[in-house]
């Protein structure tokens, strides 16, 4: 930082600070490719909707947008897909990261309802009853999908992350906000 | 940011396991998998993006002002005509001011304003003779600015015809327009979409004797004028593939269909209203060598379907014209809260109207707009590549041989491509039965048979089965046992097309075309199975006032324990147990739920005939039937005579839409459970249900649904047990449930 004084309230301070893990959420669930796309969608509704001023939380707000903007873009996909008879795993055909094609089966083997709650769980570090008002069900349902996700990813992931792999252990701390 | 905090799942190391703890396991899954998230578009392209959306808001609202006082709007409509074969489809030039067009539009009708499309617009042959409104169709829409428009063209050469579907979207900008317009030829053929707001595309199938002539045209809409039509005589080819291009899609599209065979065949069906069609209708095409046929299935909205419920046509009519034959079919869905009807037609070359055309108000049509992805310019290759593919095919598709070919020719040949469908093995029904009767203790009629029935009948005859009714649908939204972006539709439409036989209704035993000799022998024991349990021991299917009926476990159990010992008698390798079952992305709770009646139930019908014989079976299915899934689930609560208690369901809350009140049953609480404990526990801690009153009500205009249950125990500790499970509330014996999703 520079110590220059900052207009946290901004929108563009808003869009540069929130931007980077909303993509990260929209890549989980939908892909990366149109998770950049879908993020620029929500801010654009957010940002243009009549209560955007008025808006306390705005990362909760963004969240629940970029949410919508991501069920319009399935539903669009899901009319797609059904039309072509297609039920595979479209997430995972998606892919193109570095990721290790278990891990992406793994997590795209999850609903997209479970994707979320994970994401908004473990990355963002949100309560149930937050992660309800964002994705709009109740803390219970929250609760249900974090442990059918927990329960399905414990099996598919404990042989991926044993000591002997190359792979560091990040620290909580070390977490993009 | 209140309530952003850093609350974690709080899995402590545990010092015995090596490498991360589970919770870590999936924050690092999460890091590797996000990892390589693309960059944000940058700020300042947003703000560009901002202001020209702003722009175009304005530009709307200036639009809409300019509407409500004009009341006209007008399509213009460029084409671009392709076309095969030596003759030219020339353009001429109407007087979009003027002449025969204007004059038959009428007082108060739209105008056409000038155009730099308009002279394109109409095919050569043919001149623009009425352009209709339809201000409101279908009494469930909203007041809407957007209304269809119709647009008919006349036909001035006597052997010539055109077929005219038009579809229209906004666009947001006139980039989008531009950049979507040279996608259209494409999206129209494939199916896809263009990248923003609306655009006007469609197809011309023009047809002059044997010769058939297409051509493609899009364009831009000044208003959100959407309109389109199709008038003509078509070989079936043309009509099928025109239909294949149709794309329906968004809340307010709207289909309606007309018959119009002219003075000297059928009845022409006027006044079509328009049958709405939301998310959930389902559009489908069957065409097959030089047999076309569609069917049109539309829903919500039952009492739209009326007018063809209603028509000169009846239902299953059989109509028979020199030009084709057709049937119609109406067919109300169970549950009754919604409703269906079906319309299906054969036209070797029948005459058909149709119109087709979306109405959108202008949020939605954005919102659309906003659902359809980015488009690059591979996307553009592919699709010009596919638009190609499919006119050439086009061109080469098959025509009438000729024309003057007799009705009983036609109907020689749809017999013989039925017959070419699909296989019909001759299967040895005498000894299947004798199986089945043996098994069973008795003998089946001695006329039994069986009947082959093609995809088309099948189709029509499961059409009314509702394998994922809406009212279940709610309660597993609510207890979080299906998700938002599960499709109910699709999920049921996919156990109904696992069908593979039916009883026994009017026609006795059918097995629908396309399994080998042993697959269908093993579905006609299962068959015949049913054909005894019902008509030689007169068995019922019992409902319940359960959520989930447990009368058809006893009957579709029975069935399948035949079939499998069947089965296991001729050594036959077919798999019973996954099939349908274990379709790709289906909720573990649906799959136990098609799963319950024939495998749930197998194993209870088989318990009790290990324990107490067939006449034991033959009791379960008259004089002594089990009352409750949980006698399903557990069979020896039902030889304990276990017997549900009657409990009330809590109150909803004040000025809540209940949608149903009842009693989930055991089965829905081992659902439930089953997320926490595993289905084997699950199922245990059912066998201590006692009973249950549940109500079910919306909230947020529909969008979440929710359900609150008084469920009782045998005992306070499964109570305990099952209220931490399903994270609620229990109380000595009960537990008090209360969930939205």
């Amino acid at each position: 930082m520079d110590g220059q004084p900052t207009e946290p309230d901004s929108d563009a301070d808003t869009y540069r600070t929130l931007a980077p893990n909303l993509i990260r959420y929209a890549t989980l669930l939908v892909g990366p490719s149109d998770a950049p796309d879908v993020v620029a969608d929500a801010f654009l509704a957010a940002m243009t909707g009549p209560r955007w001023a008025e808006v306390q939380n705005r990362r909760a707000y963004l969240y629940r947008v970029t949410t919508s903007k991501v069920s319009d873009l399935q539903r669009s996909t899901s009319r797609r897909r059904q039309r072509e008879s297609e039920a595979g795993r479209e997430l995972a055909r998606a892919w193109t990261g570095s990721a290790r094609p278990e891990i992406v089966t793994a997590i795209a083997e999850l609903s997209s309802r479970q994707r979320a709650v994970v994401h908004l769980t473990y990355w963002d570090d949100l309560t149930p009853a937050a992660v309800a008002d964002v994705l709009g069900i109740s803390d219970g349902a929250v609760r249900r999908h974090l442990a059918r996700a927990r329960a399905r990813l414990r099996a598919e992931l404990r042989p991926l992350y044993q000591p002997q792999e190359d792979r560091t252990h990040q620290p909580r701390e070390d977490r993009t906000k | 940011m209140n309530d952003i905090t850093d609350h974690g799942p709080g899995d402590e190391p545990d010092p015995n396991v090596p490498g991360p703890n589970d919770d870590e396991l999936i924050y690092l899954a999460l890091a590797e998998l996000t990892e390589d998230a693309l960059d944000p578009v940058p700020f300042e392209d947003l703000t560009r993006d901002l202001e020209a959306t702003e722009m175009v808001a304005s530009d709307r609202t200036r639009r809409v002002a300019i509407g409500l006082v004009i009341l006209a709007l007008i399509a213009l409509i460029p084409f671009a005509l392709a076309r095969r074969g030596a003759d030219d489809l020339s353009t001429v030039s109407p007087d979009p001011a003027g002449g025969a067009g204007e004059e038959a539009l009428g007082e108060g009708a739209l105008r056409i304003p000038e155009s730099p499309y308009l002279p394109s617009w109409v095919p050569d042959g043919f001149e623009l003779t009425a352009v209709r409104r339809f201000d409101q169709l279908g009494p469930n829409r909203p007041p809407d600015p957007l209304a269809i428009r119709s647009i008919t063209l006349g036909d001035s050469d006597v052997h010539g015809s055109v077929l005219v579907v038009i579809t229209a979207r906004r666009f947001a900008t006139p980039e989008d327009f531009d950049r979507a317009r040279w996608l259209e030829d494409a999206s129209m053929v494939s199916g896809g979409g263009p990248t923003n707001g609306l655009s006007v595309d469609g197809a011309v199938f023009a047809y002059d004797g044997l010769d058939e002539q297409f051509a493609t045209f899009h364009g831009s809409v000044d208003e959100s004028l959407v309109a389109g039509f199709v008038q003509g005589q078509l070989p079936t080819s043309a009509l099928a593939r025109l239909l294949s291009t149709l794309s329906i899609a968004g809340t307010g599209a709207e289909m309606a269909v007309e018959l119009d065979a002219g003075a000297g065949g059928l009845t022409v069906l006027d006044d079509a209203p328009g049958l709405p069609m939301g998310f959930g209708s389902t559009y489908t095409l069957d065409y097959r060598g030089d047999r076309g046929s569609f069917s049109i299935q539309v829903g919500p909205g039952a009492t739209q379907a009326r007018v063809i419920a209603g028509s000169p046509y009846r239902v299953g009519e059989r109509l028979e014209s020199d030009r084709g034959m057709g049937f119609f079919e109406a067919q109300p869905e169970v549950g009754g809260a919604l409703g269906s009807r079906r319309l299906a037609w054969w036209v070797p070359t029948a005459s058909l109207s149709l119109w087709v055309g979306d109405t959108l108000r202008d949020d939605e049509a954005l919102r659309m707009a906003d659902s359809f992805g980015p488009v690059t310019a591979q996307d553009w290759t592919s699709r010009t590549a596919a638009a190609n593919a499919e006119t050439v095919d086009l061109s080469s598709g098959p025509l009438p041989e000729d024309p003057q070919q007799t009705l009983e020719d036609r109907l020689n040949e749809t017999e013989t491509a039925n017959e070419r469908v699909g296989d019909r093995p001759d299967l040895d029904v005498d000894t299947i039965a004798d199986f089945v009767g043996e098994l069973r203790g008795g003998r089946l009629p001695t006329d039994a048979a069986y009947e082959w029935i093609g995809p088309v009948e099948a189709d029509q005859a499961t059409a009314s089965a509702d394998f994922l009714p809406a009212d279940v649908w709610h309660v597993f939204r609510a207890l979080g046992l299906v998700d938002t972006d599960d499709d109910r539709t699709a999920l049921a439409e996919a156990r109904r097309r696992d069908v593979r036989g039916g009883c026994c209704v009017a026609a006795g035993v059918s097995l629908i075309e396309g399994m080998d000799a042993d697959e269908a022998s093993v579905v006609l024991a299962h068959e015949l199975t049913h054909l005894y349990d019902t008509q030689v021991l007169g068995a019922k299917t019992l409902a319940g006032d359960e959520l989930i009926p447990f009368g058809p476990a006893v009957l579709e159990g029975n069935a399948t324990r035949v079939m499998r010992a069947f089965r296991d008698l001729q050594e036959i390798d077919l798999d019973l147990d996954g099939r349908s079952y274990e379709w790709p992305d289906m909720p573990s709770a649906v799959r136990r739920l098609f799963r319950f009646a024939y495998l749930d139930g197998e194993r209870f019908v088989d318990t009790i005939a290990t324990r107490n014989g067939e006449e034991a079976v033959d009791r379960l299915l008259t004089d002594s039937p089990p009352v409750s899934t949980e006698h399903i689930l557990v069979p020896d609560r039902y030889l304990a005579g276990d017997l549900p208690l009657d409990v009330e369901p809590p109150s909803p809350p004040d000025g809540a839409t209940v949608t149903a009140r009842s009693t989930l049953g055991a089965f829905v609480v081992a659902l439930a459970a089953e997320q926490e404990l595993g289905w084997p526990a699950a199922v245990e801690l059912a066998g201590t249900w006692a009973g249950d009153g549940y109500v079910a009500w919306t909230e947020g205009e529909g969008e979440l649904n929710c359900v609150a249950a008084t469920i009782v125990f045998d005992d306070d500790g499964s109570a305990r047990r099952f209220a931490t499970a399903v994270d609620a509330t229990a109380r000595a014996n009960t537990v008090e449930l209360r969930s939205c999703g």
